[in-house]
């Protein structure tokens, strides 16, 4: 799981993230995520916002393209019935079951961003294994947030942290048992 | 004029209440107090004795004042035990003396 993530624990549309840059560093740090990932889970939002950004674009214009319109998606919705992104699958509303096979049949680790309301149930469910978190130096006041209220509390371990010269801090965390 | 350095003990969804102890700040039915126990080691000792290393003046909320007073009396009594220098009168507010 990846996330752009505020001071203060928002998550919303990362159009903020735009100020910082997309240093060469933080590039880095998710390409090792991405490419030992072999699938890419999105909630239907989170798809719909990466099918036009991503659809077009090709290894010249990013170097992460190839990996977001050659990886199969697999799309978590109950409305969603066509997706049109080549390599998209709708595998139906959320349910913890199919995530789990899911996680038994793609033939290697499994990529989310983005998606919110998926990533908070995935979290209270117990499914996600790494959180990959690029926390920015801004705090957003209200928006949503990858830790709610109601949340259950956990423990994490430590797994990487890094800090960029334009003040964004990544954070790796494995969630403990 | 002087800078105000706010230093917080926070978890990863930021909160900040009663980090050191149960009985810290129950308040609002909070029952996980003392959450940073587990991660103190002599990196963060040293970290945090050396944001405590140079003469500074302490403003605190009257919860929190009241709180080491009863955990560590005379703890924040004078320059002597943490380098504190009293010299800023915060009116309404428990500075450090």
């Amino acid at each position: 799981m990846y996330e752009f993530m505020s001071l203060d624990g928002v998550i919303d549309e990362p159009r903020w993230t735009a100020d910082y840059g997309f240093l060469p560093e933080m590039e880095k740090a998710i390409g090792a995520v991405t490419d030992r990932c072999r699938g890419i889970l999105l909630g239907r939002t989170t798809y719909e916002m990466f099918e036009p950004a991503w659809s077009t674009r090709t290894v010249e214009d990013d170097p992460g393209a190839p990996f977001f319109n050659d990886t199969t998606k697999y799309v978590v919705s109950s409305t969603l019935t066509n997706a049109t992104w080549r390599n998209s699958k709708i595998i139906g509303p959320y349910d913890p079951e199919a995530i789990r096979g899911l996680k038994d049949e793609v033939d290697g680790d499994i990529f989310t961003s983005g998606s919110g309301t998926l990533v908070r149930a995935m979290l209270a469910d117990g499914l996600v294994d790494e959180l990959h978190l690029l926390v920015f130096p801004l705090t957003r006041g209200s928006g949503p947030r990858l830790f709610p209220e109601e949340a259950a509390p956990g423990n994490l371990s430590l797994a990487a942290c890094e800090s960029y010269e334009n003040g964004v801090v990544y954070l790796a965390y494995r969630p403990q048992a | 004029m002087r800078k105000l350095t706010l230093t917080q003990f926070m978890t990863l969804d930021g909160v900040v209440q009663s980090p050191g102890g149960p009985d810290e700040d129950p308040s609002g039915g909070f029952d996980r107090g003392g959450w940073s126990f587990r991660y103190w080691d002599e990196q963060k000792e040293r970290a945090m004795g050396e944001s405590l290393s140079k003469p500074f003046g302490l403003v605190l909320g009257r919860k929190t004042r009241e709180n080491d007073d009863r955990r560590a009396p005379g703890a924040r009594d004078g320059p002597r035990d943490c380098g504190a220098q009293p010299w800023l009168p915060a009116p309404g507010f428990p500075a450090d003396r």
